[in-house]
């Protein structure tokens, strides 16, 4: 063992907050997501998803761009990595493309991470191979622009504007630039649905696009295309989580309306004012119910 | 290990260039042969062999995030967190500093691939006279001048650190014109684009063309109202406390916000995390399906 010069003040940083609660609740997500999956496959067909708006779309705006022999625009988000986003935006993209290639239709992938560029390049090959027809493959079509968020905003645009895209399809990681890119394509008369995991991002698609997949919809579109047991089997269990979750939430409801109003101690005042905060002197400030937090505290720390 | 761990961690300087050098052709030579072999595995061998190296890369992650975090302090006064081991003679966030390493290594390989891309796009367009040629001139000079500009202020700033005589402060300033003065420059500009944008999308969208609309409309008009001193000056006159007090405009927006839309943002959040875990697992254990993943 190799001598350690350094003193450990404090160990179990990150479980110091909630103890065990985070550790039970992780692993009751992944159990429920794992039985999920466990039951679905064992009752192959026992599992239906409801319609995603959204994802049916793809055919019709594939077929606008066929008849209009315009190109079909995808972008798979800005993920810093090839991460479980960037994959699954190429999951649905290989879907459109698969259609645009039974279509002969044109198609613009443009990628910001390089990573992300290599595995969609050879998701397109790929699809145009099984589709039987590599020959309409053009290699320039999916194409790296940039890491530089503007830049590959202004390449986009630019992508949008020159070949006046059909179908304009946004799916995975967007940050400030993705009304740049919908309201760009909103000019050239493009349909848009967009998918974002930054929920700060949502408002602007839904104000500039024409189908956005809300949430977890975005992930649930691979299960809604492939229909594969596993796959809907994992919304499942995630759809119990979300149950779950929401039983928390009417717990916490029901004792945070209990908890108790009470005047502050003089020691309460002085902290706000030292503070800065301004405090009334007849001013009543809700206190955390004793009870609740009495039984958090009970729960072994790490 | 820490011995190993320390000497793969070499400092750029000149004065170990070739060792830098001889350390990334062996990594390269290296890499190269295992990508040789994989090639060569059987496909029915490699699918599985993906699989596993696939769950191990996400185990990684897995026991950085489980694994207890421990506040340290240090004799030199330093106390970043660390992550001991109890039962090996270095910490775990060593192993993600080189994890880490790593994918940025394998980015970079990859950023020449994407390079190549933007060349053959261009290029293409160039010695073909297409539509809009010009355009890819100008992009293909820019990043030219850029790596050369760029690659320049790198040497330099070593050879300046390392105190080595030269001319450094010529192309320290190309450098600063064109990455401070132009390229910076021409990214607020597209980020300024936003606020025309935000305008023309919110025309559309509150548009009055249905119920929906409608409320969408009056909420974030108090909303936007409740932001602006003149409009909050109009609702000034009600008491600050009592029920008449929630009927300042400030109070509305700060009603809506809190109660109705972060609810419904942490909503959609629990929903993305929930489905990203759910995303995670399944390719960890190889149940995912897809083009995207075979």
């Amino acid at each position: 063992m190799a001598e350690r010069n350094y003193e450990i003040t404090s160990l179990g940083l990150q479980y110091q907050k909630w103890g065990w609660l985070l550790v039970i609740t992780t692993v009751a997500v992944v159990g429920y997501i794992l039985w999920g999956i466990f039951l679905a496959r064992r009752k192959a067909g026992s599992v239906t998803i409801r319609r995603i708006a959204g994802l049916d779309q793809i055919d019709e705006a594939v077929g606008r761009a066929t008849e209009t022999a315009r190109p079909v625009l995808m972008v798979p988000g800005l993920s810093g990595a090839l991460d479980g986003i960037a994959v699954q935006a190429l999951t649905i993209f290989a879907s459109i493309i698969r259609t645009a290639a039974r279509f002969a239709t044109p198609i613009r992938l443009l990628n910001y991470h390089p990573a992300v560029f290599a595995v969609a390049q050879e998701i397109a090959k790929d699809v145009y191979q099984t589709e039987g027809v590599p020959d309409r493959y053009d290699v320039d079509s999916v194409r790296f622009v940039s890491d530089r968020q503007f830049a590959f905003a202004a390449a986009v645009a630019g992508t949008i504007r020159r070949d006046q895209v059909a179908a304009a399809f946004y799916m995975g990681d967007f940050f400030a630039e993705s009304l740049i890119m919908a309201e760009n394509a909103n000019m050239v008369g493009a349909i848009q649905v967009a998918a974002t995991t930054q929920f700060t991002q949502t408002p602007f698609f839904i104000a500039a696009c024409d189908y956005v997949l809300l949430g977890d919809e975005f992930y649930a579109a691979s299960a809604y295309l492939g229909r594969e047991p596993v796959l809907l089997g994992s919304l499942v269990g995630a759809d119990w989580a979300k149950l779950t979750f929401m039983g928390f939430a009417v717990v916490a409801l029901i004792v945070h309306s209990f908890q108790s109003i009470r005047p502050l101690t003089d020691e309460q005042k002085q902290y706000f004012k030292d503070m800065g905060t301004p405090v009334l002197e007849d001013q009543e400030y809700p206190t955390r119910n004793e009870f609740f937090f009495n039984w958090i505290s009970k729960i072994p720390r790490g | 290990m820490e011995i190993l761990i320390a000497r793969w961690t070499v400092a750029r300087t000149d004065a170990n260039l070739w060792q830098v050098v001889s350390y990334a052709g062996a990594a390269t030579l290296v890499s190269a042969v295992l990508m040789f072999l994989l090639s060569r595995i059987p496909s029915n061998f490699r699918r599985p062999l993906v699989g596993i190296f696939i769950f191990v890369a996400g185990l990684i992650w897995i026991l950085d995030w489980a694994l207890p975090k421990a506040a340290v302090r240090r004799a030199s006064g330093e106390s970043n967190p660390i992550t001991p081991l109890p039962f090996w003679p270095f910490e775990y966030n060593l192993v993600m500093d080189k994890v880490i390493q790593a994918s940025q290594v394998l980015s970079g390989v990859l950023l020449g691939l994407g390079v190549l891309s933007i060349l053959r796009v261009h290029v293409k367009k160039l010695t073909k006279r297409q539509q809009d040629w010009p355009f890819s001139l100008v992009l293909l000079v820019s990043m030219a001048a850029m790596i050369v500009i760029g690659l320049g202020e790198w040497v330099a700033s070593n050879r300046e650190a390392a105190g080595m005589p030269g001319n450094h402060e010529l192309v320290k300033t190309a450098f600063s014109v064109v990455f401070n003065d132009m390229l910076q420059i021409l990214d607020a500009a597209m980020f300024s684009l936003i606020a025309f944008f935000i305008l023309s999308a919110a025309y559309r969208a509150f548009r009055i063309r249905s119920v929906e609309a409608t409320i969408m409309m009056a909420v974030a008009l108090i909303v936007l109202l409740g932001f602006i001193p003149l409009a909050m000056a109009v609702t000034a006159g009600l008491p600050v406390e009592g029920f008449a007090s929630n009927f300042r405009i400030e109070n509305m927006k700060t009603w809506i916000l809190l109660n109705m839309s972060t609810p419904a943002l942490r909503a959609i959040d629990l929903g993305l995390g929930l489905g990203l875990l759910a995303m995670a697992l399944r390719i960890m254990l190889g149940l995912e399906k897809g083009v995207a993943v075979d």
